[in-house]
Order: C-alpha cells, then sequence, then structure tokens
C-alpha cells in the first residue's frame, strides 16, 4: 500500500488531477479503493466461476455451457481444450470483454458484474492477438498502460527498465509498434499486462510467437509471481508446457469442463501416462 | 482456371469484397439494410451530379458546334478522364503494386511477375473504369445524339471506350515501378499519402474557385472565350496529350482517316501494355524486393535517459486524451479526415474572403462602419465557426477509430465515463482550435479584434453541445469492425448522423436569434441569451454522452 501513498502525493501535485476532480464530479467513487496490487492478504480464492455460459447465434452455438472453476492463490492454472472448445469465451468473459449469458465470475474478492473495475485492476491480461496502437512507440504505450493502471512514476520506471532489458526490447522501446515483429509485439502486450504488477494474470496462448529464451524467462516469471502467493491463469495448446508448468490443469471440450485436477489426479483418473494421451481421450466424442 | 485468371479472379472478388457482400446478404441480415440504404444514397447522390456534369457538357457540345469544333466534347471528355487517371492511377498503382499486404502471399508463389503485376493492374483497371465511364459516357452520347451519329460511331464507341484508360495507366506503371527501382518510398508511405489526400483537397478546392469564378449568367460566354482564346484547341490539348486526340477524332472522324486513328490509338494501348509486362517481368520484383528490405537503426535507450526522457506519469482521462492525439497525427487517414475544424475550415474561410467574386469581405466592412450592423456580421462569423465545429468527425469517429484495439479500453480499470471524457476533450480541443484559427483569420481580414473576441467565446462554447452530439452517435454504435483506417472514418454512418444533428441545434439556434431581433433585443442580451442556451444544450449534450457511454462500453463485446 506503501506504493498508493506516494502515488496519491505525486497525483496530487499533477494539473490532470483537476482535470480528474472535474469528471469525478459525474460518477466514479472507485478511486480510492484501487490500489498497486500483488501480495494481497486476501484469503478468497482467486479466481470463482459459477454456472457460466455464454451462447452464440442467438443461443444456437453454446459456446461455454455452465461452467463451474475455483482457482486458489498461489497456483499456476493451464486451461486447455482443442480449437473452438470455449478456452478464449471463458478468458474474454473473465477480463471483461464479453459479458456472459448466465452465471457470475468473482475475481480476487470481486464480483465482475458489480465491481468490474477493481476486478479489472486486480487483472493483467494478454490476449491471443496483438492488436496494439501501431502508431505509438513502446515506451509510449507502457507509459499509457502505467496512466490507466496508475502506477506510480518511481514504480513504473523500476518495472519498464526491468522488463525492457528481460525481453531485449529496450533499443525497439522508442520505436513504432507498426515497425515491430510478432514477437515484439507479444512482448510489448506481456509487459504493459505485467507493469501493475497484478495479482492475476491470464494469458491467452502466451508463449505463440516467443522465441525459446523469451517464452522461458515467461515460464519462470510465472513460476516466481504464483510463489509470491500471486494466481497465473493461461491457455495454450503446448501439453509439454501445461504438463510441467502447471499446478493444475482444466480441460475444456465443447464448452464443458471436462477435467480438471493435478497431472496425478488427471492420470488417476483416467489412467493414461501423458497429458497428451488424457487431452486425446477426453476431447474425442 | 489458368493461374492467371484465378489470381484475377479472386483479386477483383477482394476488391468489390464480393464474397463479403454475398456473406452480409446470407448471414449478417441486419446489415442489408445499411448496404442497401448506402447503395440507394450513391445512386441518388451520383444521378444529381451526373445531371450537372450532363448539363455542363451540352453547353461545352453547344459552343463547340457553334465554332465548328463539336468534337471539343469529345476531346474535353477523354482528356478529363485521362488526366485523372494519369495522375490518381500513380497512387492507387502505388498503393496496388508496393504497399498491398498479399505482396507476402504472392510473390512466394510459383507465378511470374508479369502475372501477379498484370492481375493488380487489372484490378486497378476495372477501378478505372468505374470512375472513367460516368465522365465519358455522358459525352459521346451527348455528341452521338446531337450530330445524329449512324451505327458506324457507337460501334466505334464501344471499341474506343475501353482502351480509354490504357494509355495513361500504363504511363502511370512504368513511371513507377522505374521510380521504385531506385527510391524506396515505403519508409515514406505515410507522407505519400498525406500528399495524395492534400493534392485532392487542393484539386476539390480548385474546381469550386473556378467555378466560381464563371460569371453568373454569362457561362457560355466564359466558356467561348476560354475556347476562342485556345485557338484550334483540339491542336492545343493534342500538343499535351496527343492520344486524347486519337481517340476523338477516331470517333468523329469519317473514312480511313478515322480508322487510322482508331488503329494508332489501339495499337499506342496495347505497345505499351506489352513493354510494361516485359519490363515488370524484369525488374517488378527486384524494386518490389528492394522495398522490403527495410533496414532501421534500433536506438539504444540507457537506463537513465528511459527514466528521465521517456517515463511520463499522467491521469488516465490525460493519458487517453493524449492517446487520441497521438494517434490522430500520425495516421494519415486521420489526419486529413477529423482535423476538419483546423484544416478545412480555415481554407473555405479564405477562400469566401479573399475570392474575387465573392466580395464577403467588402460586404462585411461595410456592415462594420455602422456600429448597428457590427452584430450581423459577427453573428455570420459565429454561424461559420458553429458550423465548421458541427463537422466534428473527430467526434463522431471516436470509438470506431479504435478498431480491433478496443480491447485495451474493455479492459483497462478506467470507467467509460472517464474514457468518453477524455475522448470528448479531444474532439473539443480540435474545435477550439479551428475556431481559435479562424477567429485569428476574421481579426486579421475583416474585424477588429475586440469585434471577434465575444465571436469566439461564443464559438468555444457553442462547440460543446456540437462536440458531444457528434460523439453521442459513435459512442451508441461505433464500428469497429474494419480492416482499413478508412473504413472507420469515411465509411462510418456516425458522421452523417452527427452533421444532422449539429445541423439542427444551428437550425435551433438560428431561430431563437430571428426572434430575439423581432423581439428588439439589445445586442449584448442576444450574445448573452444565446451563450446561455448554447451552455443548457453543452450541460444537456454532455451528460445524456456520459449517460449513454457506461451502458454502451458495457454492451460492446469484442
Amino acid at each position: 500500500m506503501n506504493n498508493y501513498n506516494s502515488f496519491n502525493v505525486l497525483y496530487l501535485y499533477n494539473f490532470s488531477y483537476i482535470i480528474d476532480m472535474v469528471i469525478i464530479a459525474y460518477h466514479c467513487n472507485y478511486k480510492t479503493k484501487l490500489a498497486i496490487n500483488s501480495n494481497t492478504t486476501r484469503r478468497e480464492d482467486m479466481v470463482e466461476i459459477k454456472n457460466l455460459s455464454k451462447s452464440y447465434n442467438k443461443g444456437t452455438v453454446k459456446a461455454v455451457d455452465n461452467l463451474n472453476l475455483k482457482i486458489e492463490r498461489g497456483e499456476i492454472f493451464g486451461f486447455l481444450g482443442p480449437n473452438g472448445a470455449g478456452k478464449t469465451t471463458t478468458i474474454k468473459m473473465m477480463v471483461g470483454l464479453l459479458n456472459p449469458d448466465e452465471g457470475s465470475i468473482n475475481i480476487n474478492g470481486y464480483d465482475m458484474s458489480k465491481n468490474p473495475l477493481e476486478v479489472k485492476q486486480s487483472i493483467g491480461y494478454v490476449p491471443d492477438n496483438h492488436d496494439v496502437y501501431e502508431r505509438l512507440t513502446g515506451i509510449e504505450y507502457l507509459n499509457f498502460m502505467a496512466d490507466v493502471y496508475r502506477v506510480p512514476k518511481e514504480v513504473r520506471t523500476e518495472r519498464m527498465n526491468y522488463f525492457l532489458d528481460l525481453f531485449e526490447l529496450r533499443d525497439a522501446a522508442s520505436d513504432l509498434i507498426k515497425t515491430y515483429s510478432h514477437g515484439m509485439k507479444q512482448k510489448i502486450v506481456l509487459i504493459g499486462a505485467l507493469l501493475h504488477n497484478p495479482a492475476l494474470w491470464i494469458m491467452d496462448e502466451p508463449m505463440v510467437g516467443l522465441d525459446p529464451k523469451s517464452s522461458h524467462l515467461l515460464k519462470e516469471l510465472m513460476r516466481k509471481h504464483c510463489d509470491e502467493g500471486n494466481t497465473v491463469f493461461f491457455s495454450t495448446h503446448i501439453l509439454e508446457v501445461a504438463e510441467r508448468l502447471c499446478d493444475r490443469i482444466g480441460i475444456i471440450h465443447k464448452g464443458k469442463l471436462v477435467a480438471i485436477g493435478t497431472m496425478d489426479e488427471l492420470r488417476k483418473s483416467d489412467r493414461a501416462e501423458s497429458l497428451e494421451k488424457i487431452f486425446l481421450e477426453l476431447t474425442e466424442q | 482456371m489458368s493461374p492467371f485468371m484465378s489470381l484475377l479472379k479472386t483479386q477483383l472478388n477482394i476488391n468489390f469484397g464480393i464474397s463479403a457482400l454475398k456473406y452480409r446478404f446470407a448471414v449478417e441480415k441486419k446489415k442489408r439494410f445499411e448496404t442497401v440504404l448506402m447503395a440507394i444514397s450513391i445512386i441518388i447522390g451520383g444521378g444529381i451530379l451526373l445531371a450537372f456534369y450532363s448539363y455542363f457538357l451540352f453547353g461545352v457540345y453547344t459552343i463547340g458546334a457553334q465554332l465548328n469544333q463539336p468534337e471539343i466534347v469529345l476531346v474535353v471528355a477523354i482528356l478529363a478522364s485521362q488526366i485523372f487517371i494519369l495522375i490518381f492511377g500513380m497512387f492507387y498503382l502505388m498503393s496496388a503494386f508496393y504497399f498491398a499486404k498479399d505482396v507476402s502471399i504472392l510473390v512466394p508463389l510459383p507465378l511470374k511477375p508479369y502475372e501477379v503485376l498484370g492481375s493488380k493492374f487489372a484490378v486497378v483497371m476495372v477501378n478505372e473504369y468505374l470512375t472513367m465511364l460516368p465522365i465519358i459516357v455522358p459525352a459521346f452520347v451527348i455528341y452521338g445524339i446531337g450530330k445524329g451519329a449512324g451505327l458506324l460511331y457507337w460501334l466505334k464507341s464501344i471499341i474506343i471506350i475501353p482502351f480509354i484508360p490504357i494509355i495513361p495507366l500504363t504511363i502511370s506503371a512504368l513511371f513507377i515501378i522505374i521510380l521504385m527501382r531506385f527510391v524506396n518510398f515505403r519508409k515514406s508511405r505515410d507522407l505519400l499519402t498525406v500528399i495524395g489526400g492534400f493534392l485532392g483537397m487542393i484539386i476539390g478546392i480548385g474546381i469550386s474557385v473556378l467555378v466560381q469564378n464563371i460569371p453568373e449568367g454569362k457561362e457560355e460566354e466564359f466558356l467561348i472565350g476560354i475556347i476562342m482564346n485556345r485557338y484550334g484547341m483540339m491542336t492545343y490539348i493534342g500538343k499535351r496529350f496527343p492520344p486524347s486526340v486519337w481517340a476523338a477524332r477516331g470517333i468523329s472522324g469519317h473514312g480511313i482517316e478515322s480508322f487510322k486513328y482508331i488503329v494508332l490509338f489501339i495499337a499506342v494501348s496495347l505497345a505499351l501494355s506489352v513493354v510494361l509486362l516485359w519490363l515488370s517481368n524484369r525488374i517488378f520484383y527486384k524494386s518490389l524486393l528492394a522495398g522490403q528490405e527495410v533496414t532501421r537503426k534500433r536506438k539504444t535507450i540507457s537506463y537513465d535517459v528511459l527514466s528521465k526522457k521517456y517515463v511520463k506519469s499522467s491521469s488516465p482521462v490525460v493519458s487517453i486524451f493524449m492517446r487520441e492525439w497521438k494517434l490522430i497525427l500520425r495516421t494519415p487517414v486521420y489526419l486529413l479526415n477529423c482535423l476538419t475544424g483546423i484544416i478545412i475550415g480555415p481554407i473555405l474561410l479564405i477562400i469566401f474572403l479573399f475570392t474575387k467574386n465573392m466580395p464577403i469581405g467588402e460586404y462585411a466592412s461595410m456592415f462594420l462602419e455602422d456600429p448597428d450592423k457590427v452584430i450581423y456580421v459577427q453573428l455570420v462569423s459565429l454561424a461559420f465557426i458553429l458550423y465548421v465545429s458541427g463537422l466534428n468527425t473527430a467526434a463522431s469517429t471516436a470509438v470506431s477509430r479504435e478498431g480491433q484495439t478496443f480491447w485495451v479500453s474493455k479492459m483497462i480499470p478506467v470507467s467509460a465515463e472517464h474514457q468518453v471524457m477524455a475522448k470528448f476533450f479531444h474532439s473539443y480541443s480540435i474545435a477550439c482550435l479551428g475556431a481559435l484559427l479562424m477567429a485569428i483569420i476574421f481579426a486579421v481580414s475583416i474585424m477588429p479584434l475586440l469585434t471577434v473576441l465575444p465571436v469566439l467565446i461564443l464559438g468555444i462554447i457553442g462547440s460543446v453541445p456540437l462536440t458531444a452530439v457528434n460523439l453521442v452517435f459513435d459512442v451508441m454504435r461505433p464500428k469497429l469492425l474494419w480492416h482499413n483506417p478508412q473504413e472507420a472514418v469515411k465509411q462510418n454512418t456516425n458522421t452523417f448522423f452527427g452533421i444532422l444533428a449539429s445541423l439542427l441545434i444551428l437550425a435551433l439556434l438560428f431561430v431563437a436569434t430571428i426572434y430575439m431581433f423581432s423581439l428588439g433585443f439589445k445586442n449584448w442580451i442576444v450574445f448573452l441569451v444565446l451563450a446561455l442556451i448554447m451552455a443548457v444544450f453543452g450541460i444537456i449534450t454532455l451528460a445524456i454522452t456520459i449517460a449513454v457511454a457506461r451502458k454502451s462500453y458495457e454492451r460492446i463485446e469484442i
């Protein structure tokens, strides 16, 4: 919480504070509730999804069908499923990009339908496509993300420098994002999502497009983040990564959760040795 | 189907969005209405334009006939379309050949360079036919009917017309592929777009100035004057661009001479096409691939420099406001279309004030000499500023411009109200800058500073409701699905609704002003009441926009 206090002091001296005060007259009293997250002491599960459903094409295509899921703090959760199984739809509902037809999503103790801004402040989201502001420079994009997540200047300076070095983007930071390769865009979106040190990372296919070194670094970061009591939720098609990295795995097929548990639990219930075999058997029907 | 034909078919399909249109009609039934509405408005708008143009051509024909040169109408039409194709074709071809995204798909395919270039060239040509036919056909019809031409004339026309764009377009293509062999414009793509946009704007304004300069009621004499001054106009034009004359003589002439011109015209067209295909086989891929190799000097930013120079902290609203400005200034299409208040407004104003045949400036000075009439000049100036402010495309495309990056706005912990307020401030700043620029022009040209000041203040107050009404439509139903930024601003119905709502507000203000004059209000009371009305409008429209924002952002899925 110290970060937040110093942030407020800085903020008061900022001209923009005046503009914000005018707007606050209209609405919004959430500012005081927001804090730079992480290391929270809340006791609840990090994610609690109840009876979540979502259909497309006027209900004819059921993308997510009565999904129930709990994810504890401190765990890396791998979300697997064939193409079109409902992974991205679930993730998009968790971050507020899609509205559920039914059910509830509770993240970091906040209900998505009642406190969406608190939920969003708790999340760092990396989508599977990288549609970002191509005509901003990398550093401008990062500053923008730090601004909207209200990351104090000292903290953002420290973290930007750290991540730009880690993902070897320092040389490209002042270039427009439109000049970046696919992997570089992936990295800048990733850094943007992690700047505010969110308690929950939600990542849709985060390894796609990353070079082996960056992919390795990301996996290490995920582990470290969870060891500090935070949570990572990610979808992937790379079963080896899920098998080695995840504390628990959920497999979704045709919108329904068909299996969930640790690798050992999955092996026992399916009597198969590798995750690949378990996955193929569960998603064959 | 041969690979070339298959390629051509696919390129045409993509160019005209045939599959997308079929899909829209078969699956997205809700959007049928929009497509049909757009088609109807294009037909009506195009029809009106065509009627005016045909009327003009008829004038040219009549004068030509008086001078015993009736074929001038053909030369004018052919020349106009060919010059148009020569200039604009260059930009189309440049983007089709060198900036198209499908290059990376096509180059690795087992196709010859001339097949790739040929298919792209053909697509541009089909587009050119669509632009050219409305220019050419009325002239051919007017001449044919006017002269009571026989079957041979119509037959020759049908043969000649398809060849008309070939010569200018091949010349453009040859120029471009040779130029691109030596100069890499890839880096300057944005600059080229801006130059192209300004060129279009200047030509548009130039034509309107030219039309304004034609003395009213003396159009015929004016045309005769031009044609007489250029004695033997056909020869004159022929010296500049002979193919237009060959085509015209080929059609309007008789016997062997006419036949000679037709053969000459077609033979030159075909020869140039062969040269283009031959040359493209030799250098097209070289210049294309040379363009792909963009080297970039990456600049390393040290820890200290990054911390001191680059890391900046602002509130979310200010940060979104700055993001909007950066994206508009760095995207050529947005720059040209969204800064109407700053660019088009002042340019139009200068034209109005300084065009010889529209002595607005003189009228204004006359009114300004009489203290009782100063207010009329002030109100007209205010109306102009507010009118330009009402054409605020930045506001009426504010959310649409985000396109597929809208996921960021949905995901960040900043309320929809804050985000839309930032967008309002951004569009409003454009309106205010425009008002300021126009006020400066007024102050420099016709009015003393103190007379302009109330106009500027009222303009700034009045821009609040005008910006808000433009914004609210786009907040309500933004167009987020687009592949090219052009679609977000140029094919966005919200701009139309925004302008309509702005005109409504202006009409209400006009009625209120007239009413106040009829009641004999003093000048300062008129200003005060106008300011009050606009302020109230501003508060109401802004409150509605903010209220709509929350619901709309919640509803939109991406």
